[in-house]
């Protein structure tokens, strides 16, 4: 490796240190796997008891060899402010609230257990996979 | 040493590969962002004579986050770097990579998950909906 294209990579891997902006980044994902949310797909979620972090994994291709590493550490880097999110099923559904407004699946009590279970579930798998 | 000269290498050309990716991710959105990283990953491989070099490295990340003796060297590397570099540069710059280093070191315990109770304020009572709750 040439010491121009070492450079290059410090300065970028620098910039990226002192710039970054967990809360900021934690947000935009969070409202980018929202705005996949729609009542129809939370009845399908529901009826069919479908595992929220088997979904993520096999749509991101999370346990791939070429995503898992790179996938560890930005998780490592920003985990207090993922689990400050899904630790909290309150602002969970407040978030949903806001996208879905009064929508008669947010009051089913089938889907209220699904979300409790969901995030528990999803933390602990997270944490496994992420800290194991 | 020589071990964590090539760690710390490994670890700086991941980090600029992720930026890119962390990157990519901002501009199209998570979903598009995954694939266009492993397309590239899978491309460059395919092409570039370092590729043996890379996925060296892409090991070498998976080795070290699954070590933390190796972690915590490094961020007292880093840490001593930090005070001994002579610039205000490369001394924000080392201190910079120490933290890193610590944030992908420190395990931190599991906690309690916040369930949403049957009472809950932002749940309607039994007989309503959303709608009711709202009104009243």
């Amino acid at each position: 490796m040439s010491e121009a294209v070492l450079d290059d990579l410090i300065k970028e891997l620098d910039r990226f240190i002192r710039h970054r902006d967990p809360r900021r980044a934690v947000k935009r994902l969070v409202s980018a796997f929202i705005g996949y949310l729609t009542p129809e797909n939370l009845e399908r979620a529901v009826r069919e008891n479908l595992d929220l972090f088997d979904l993520l994994v096999s749509r991101y291709r999370l346990t791939d060899p070429s995503v898992l590493p790179y996938f560890r550490a930005a998780m490592r880097l920003y985990w207090q402010e993922f689990e400050e999110v899904v630790t909290d099923v309150p602002r969970i559904y407040g978030l949903l609230r806001r996208r879905l407004g009064d929508h008669p699946i947010l009051s089913a009590p089938e889907f209220v257990n699904y979300l409790n279970s969901q995030a528990e579930s999803l933390y602990r798998k997270m944490y496994a996979l992420v800290w194991g | 040493m020589d071990e964590l000269s090539y760690i710390v290498l490994s670890a700086l050309v991941n980090g600029a590969v992720m930026t890119v990716a962390l990157y990519v991710g901002m501009r199209k959105g998570v979903e598009k962002a995954v694939d266009a990283v492993i397309d590239r990953l899978r491309e460059r491989l395919g092409r570039s004579p370092a590729a043996k070099r890379l996925e060296r490295a892409l090991e070498s990340l998976d080795r070290l986050l699954g070590d933390e003796r190796l972690l915590e060297q490094a961020t007292k590397f880093f840490a001593e770097a930090a005070k001994l570099a002579s610039s205000q540069e490369a001394r924000n710059f080392f201190a910079s990579l120490a933290e890193l280093a610590r944030a992908l070191t420190v395990r931190p315990p599991l906690r309690e998950v916040r369930q949403l109770g049957p009472h809950d304020p932002l749940l309607p009572a039994e007989g309503e909906t959303l709608k009711d709750s709202e009104e009243q």
